[in-house]
């Protein structure tokens, strides 16, 4: 039955993430991790969460991980996204959608095991230089030399490169027959001819160029053993991070609501809080109305993609949707605020930047139209 | 959470489609056409008969009156069938707005007297809110009643009073305390159009509907037909609206419109391209069919959210504002993309879409100031909604 409610079991997940996250993550801490001289992580704030379960909420029990639904990892999203949560957080937990999707047993066992435990970081390596989401113009390639691959190539805007354990690369693959294919491998950092160098962000995360020249990997490092079968796993994966991620932008727009709610209604001019002027009402219920909607395109999107649906418009329109809400919110709080949000002693630049950040991530509002528009 | 419609309610909606594929015959939309501005015809109320028939006036009402007690999402899903299907406008003023205030504040001698003629679709009704001073400050209204005997005589003006003409009853706010502040001191009453005194005048629209101005001038009607408590008329008046709102707020009509406009780019070449290869108008529907899926969510939502009895008021807002200004992107959109043959009316043969869209570019407004101005609606949803404070 049509029902946007939360059960009690989702209330409840909602209710002590938020409390443990407003508890842990403060705007300090955010802005401190965010300095060049910090890694962009909290070591112990991943121990923390991992210690809970929140790192495995998805991953199967027999992996290590708590057996949730994806719509319960959704409200993790939403919550971390309220506070901007470390992206570690959600380039690692896109990787282990991608684990999940193409993995052999063996390999779960691994590595989900590992991200449930907060013993793994990781993030995927997708975009190249001049291909940001077409795969044939891919560069990067894996040659099968006898029993080993020799991967090389160079990946742009991989986040938290830096930090991670094992990347997941996903690149052109040629096998003994010849046939060609994406595979999807998983690289250790450490192994011989990974190089990388960090980027500038808009965002203050942390993304970098990793260049793979002639790293040897054997066959248990491409995800399910099998070349060239990519595709498919990595379109489940990739629709539901994008998913994911609009929860998570959900949550740091209403996190700004709720701030310019309450500044609004405290701060006085010509003898009445400025909340009370239609003027500055009308916009926050337009913000308001654009943030519900995200909020239930992107719930609708994650809710059918945990039933295994493919839900392909439904996370497209949620993208397209949330992107534009999420920035939208933020320029017009920056409006609202004035001088006072405009110091970073207020802190409203930090929600403004990720909003920014998530917009450009997974597809901009244009691509996602025009996938719409191609299922017309 | 959910996002499915269950079995029942997909085969509902079937059902509901079925009917109204088998009565909307040509004839019948001709005659409705004719009779715009006067009253129904036999084809017509032919029609409005087999829907009370079904019961359907009163799906949604209560069981111990009668009604078949199916949920909101149930009258929703029927709602936006009937605008999907272009079928012949049902008032919801009598099952919608009178019969839940009855349930809600009426005594025993009302429920009885004007409920089962309202199930059957014998009395109809228009509302009679606005008055020439009196919009969206509603409470300030000076249309007056007063109390003779056993008789109410009432005595002003009302106007956007649609459906008058074809209406059996007023629903009808009136001032029974004037030296009271203005919102205790309203009361609510029902009044039959025949009643000697009572005037009416049409008032022409810009989008093709007939509205009317009505005039009360020395009106007597029975001391019973006053609805609930004296002078407590504007509870009965402000919760009767969030439903209003709820029907305003349905996107059925502009879903279909989309889905028609979407289908005449794939079958219609103009300068020597099939319009939906043009990549302007491809991105541009495929960003009304996102803002389309958001309003059919918060229908969902708010329907959802009765059936669980939760409070809905500022969601219905929302939903509403959201909703009524869609229609107009939608149908501004659409006569841009029908380009030169945007402004064929429907009385052209060669309008795309039979002249739909240049008609719902024109009842656009109607939505988005009728059932509270959406500026109204914005402050529910910054005030109620968000919590913020009034001045």
């Amino acid at each position: 039955m049509m029902n946007m409610e939360y059960s009690d079991d989702q209330l409840m997940m909602q209710e002590t993430s938020r409390k443990f996250f407003e508890r842990e993550v403060s705007p300090q801490l955010v802005k401190e991790l965010q300095e060049p001289e910090h890694s962009g992580h909290s070591s112990s704030l991943w121990e923390k969460m991992a210690n809970i379960g929140w790192l495995g909420v998805h991953i199967p029990e027999k992996y290590n991980g708590a057996g949730g639904t994806l719509v319960d990892l959704g409200i993790l999203f939403e919550e971390a996204g309220r506070v901007l949560v470390p992206t570690t957080l959600y380039s690692t937990i896109y990787a282990s959608l991608l684990i999940d999707a193409l993995g052999t047993h063996e390999q779960k066992k691994t590595y989900l095991s590992r991200i449930a435990a907060g013993k793994m970081i990781s993030g995927v390596a997708y975009a190249e230089k001049e291909a940001l989401h077409n795969p044939d113009c891919f560069k990067t390639v894996a040659r099968k030399v006898k029993d080993k691959w020799i991967l090389t190539g160079e990946k742009m805007f991989v986040q938290n490169a830096h930090l991670a354990d094992e990347l997941i690369v996903i690149a052109r693959s040629e096998n003994d027959d010849g046939k060609e294919g994406l595979t999807a491998f998983l690289v250790p950092n450490q192994a011989e001819g990974v190089s990388m160098k960090e980027q500038k962000t808009f965002g203050k995360d942390r993304q970098s160029v990793v260049k793979f020249t002639d790293v040897e990997l054997d066959i248990t490092h491409v995800l399910g053993n099998r070349t060239e079968e990519a595709e498919e796993g990595l379109a489940v994966a990739m629709n539901q991070a994008t998913a994911l991620q609009c929860l998570e932008m959900v949550g740091g727009a209403r996190k700004v609501i709720d701030m310019t709610v309450k500044y609004v209604s405290e701060r006085h001019q010509f003898g009445v809080p400025i909340g009370s002027f239609q003027a500055v009402q009308h916009h926050l219920a337009n913000m308001a109305t654009a943030v519900d909607g995200s909020r239930l395109l992107a719930y609708q999107a994650v809710s059918l993609l945990s039933e295994g649906l493919a839900a392909e418009d439904e996370v497209a329109m949620a993208k397209a949707y949330a992107g534009e809400a999420y920035k939208s919110v933020t320029v017009m709080a920056h409006q609202l605020w004035g001088g006072m949000g405009y110091v970073t002693e207020s802190d409203l630049y930090l929600w403004s930047n990720r909003a920014k950040a998530t917009e450009l991530s997974f597809g901009t509002r244009d691509l996602h139209l025009k996938k719409l528009a191609n299922n017309l | 959470m959910e996002f499915h419609l269950t079995k029942e309610q997909l085969a509902w909606k079937q059902e509901v489609r079925n009917f109204l594929k088998e009565v909307i015959t040509p004839e019948l939309l001709a005659e409705v056409e004719r009779n715009k501005r006067g009253k129904d015809g036999p084809l017509e109320r032919n029609y409005r008969k087999q829907i009370s028939e079904k019961g359907w006036y009163s799906m949604h009402w209560p069981k111990e009156y009668g009604g078949l007690e199916m949920s909101a999402m149930d009258y929703l899903i029927f709602n936006e069938e009937v605008a999907y299907m272009g079928a012949p406008f049902i008032s919801n003023i009598g099952p919608s707005i009178v019969a839940p205030s009855l349930f809600k504040f009426g005594s025993e001698e009302n429920k009885r007297k004007w409920l089962p003629p309202i199930k059957n679709n014998e009395f109809d009704f228009a509302l009679g809110y606005s008055e020439p001073n009196s919009g969206t400050d509603l409470a300030s209204l000076q249309t007056s009643a007063v109390l003779d005997g056993d008789e109410w005589v009432i005595n002003g003006q009302k106007v956007w009073n649609s459906f008058g003409h074809r209406s059996t009853h007023q629903w009808l706010a009136v001032r029974t305390d004037p030296s009271a502040p203005k919102h205790r001191g309203i009361s609510m009453m029902i009044v039959p159009m025949d009643a000697p005194g009572v005037t009416i005048v049409e008032q022409k629209t810009w989008g093709g509907h007939r509205t009317n101005e009505i005039f009360f001038d020395n009106v007597r009607v029975p001391k019973a037909n006053l609805i609930g408590e004296v002078n407590r008329g504007w509870l009965i008046l402000t919760t009767a609206l969030d439903h209003e709102r709820v029907v305003m707020g349905s996107s059925g009509r502009t879903q279909r419109n989309f889905e028609d406009l979407v289908k005449f780019c794939k079958h219609t070449v103009i300068d020597g391209e099939l319009l939906i290869n043009k990549p302007e108008i491809r991105m541009k529907l495929a960003e009304l069919k996102v803002e389309l899926e958001v309003a059919r969510l918060f229908g969902y939502r708010a329907a959802s959210m009765i059936d669980l009895g939760k409070d809905i008021s500022s969601e219905a807002s929302m939903m509403k504002v959201f909703a009524t200004e869609l229609r107009t992107k939608v149908s501004d959109y659409g006569m841009q993309i029908l380009d030169l043959y945007g402004q064929l009316n429907k009385d052209d043969d060669l309008a795309p879409l039979q002249g739909e869209l240049e008609q719902q570019y024109r009842l656009a407004p109607f939505h988005r100031f009728g059932g509270g101005t959406n500026e109204v609606q914005r402050n529910i949803v910054a005030q109620r909604g968000l919590g913020l404070p009034r001045r």
